[in-house]
């Protein structure tokens, strides 16, 4: 399965580095961006920048909760570190228990 | 609090019912509870892998970056995305799935990925900061793939566990509760129309006693 790199200009450019399809999105694109990647059965990992994932938690919270793939992960662009924690925050929501970390 | 089944009429027969659904409900609520431990063990087993891999993913993230923009001031940010362009693609990775209880976990095969790409850009017009960031974005990557695995299964799980929970919740609390009211209700709607019969037939005896002394 594909691995897809979606984020800011340094973020795309890095992965791409590294041969992984990229995509440079903003904020105006990455709602039918993400959802045309979503939808695509042959990608298995999802990398997304935090900056740009939390312009659309609701659906990825929504994707998440129905879907086994792709498997979203984020990670920090070039400025630096991690707000949240999705995962963590879907452990408390779910089974009521706090994660230590972020 | 346990309310009583509408619809059924007081009778041996359907008590023979409810009762066989009351059985049918515990046994339920015990898989569903042996479910959910064996999902939660799954659950930690795979979770405390994970604190380690993502303070490793993002420490070698954040060291890409660093060569990766030292590198950039030096060739130009044009030129790199160049570069990228011309790298061999990563091509894909295999993902499968195993079921714990039901549950899809998926497994990723990192080997595919794991040893760095060489890079096939020309060296005199490039510096080794480019070459750091290529070898720090490839662990990173292979971090995140990874990361990706254990991230999925443990909200897989997260998600059956709550599913399981609510579940057991609901038998246990309001589908066997109110099986057993019904089943009192009916059994006391029994014994009452047997004692109102014992007493009617008491009379009926006392009645036909008199009647034949009186003759």
């Amino acid at each position: 399965m594909k691995i897809i790199a979606m984020g800011d200009k340094d973020t795309t450019i890095a992965f791409n580095l590294v041969g992984v399809e990229s995509k440079e999105v903003d904020e105006e694109n990455i709602r039918e961006n993400f959802k045309s990647v979503c939808s695509d059965d042959s990608v298995g990992v999802l990398i997304m920048t935090q900056s740009i994932a939390n312009s659309i938690r609701e659906e990825i919270d929504l994707w998440k909760y129905h879907h086994n793939l792709p498997i979203i992960v984020e990670v920090p662009d070039k400025k630096g570190k991690l707000e949240i924690d999705p995962l963590a925050r879907l452990i408390k929501k779910t089974i009521g228990i706090e994660l230590g970390g972020i | 609090m346990a309310k009583i089944i509408e619809g059924i009429k007081p009778t041996r027969m359907e008590l023979i019912a409810l009762k066989r659904r009351r059985g049918i409900a515990q046994k339920g609520d015990k898989i569903l509870s042996d479910k959910r431990d064996v999902l939660v063990s799954a659950f930690f087993e795979r979770i405390k892998n994970r604190e380690a891999l993502r303070d490793s993913m993002l420490l070698t993230l954040e060291k890409a970056y660093e060569s990766l923009i030292e590198a950039e001031m030096v060739i130009g940010e044009d030129r790199i995305r160049d570069i990228g362009e011309g790298m061999p693609r990563i091509g894909e990775i295999a993902v499968s799935e195993s079921a714990i209880m039901g549950v899809e976990i998926p497994n990723i095969d990192t080997g595919s990925i794991e040893k760095p790409q060489l890079p096939n850009y020309n060296f005199t017009k490039t510096n080794s900061k480019l070459d750091d960031a290529l070898v720090n974005v490839n662990k990173a990557l292979v971090a995140i793939v990874k990361l990706a695995e254990i991230e999925g299964s443990v909200q897989r799980l997260a998600i059956e566990i709550e599913r399981t929970r609510r579940r057991a919740n609901m038998l246990e609390y309001v589908v066997i509760p109110n099986l057993e009211a019904t089943i009192k209700w009916i059994e006391f709607q029994l014994e009452e129309r047997e004692r109102e019969d014992f007493l009617r037939r008491k009379r009926i005896k006392a009645l036909l006693e008199r009647r034949r002394e009186e003759s």
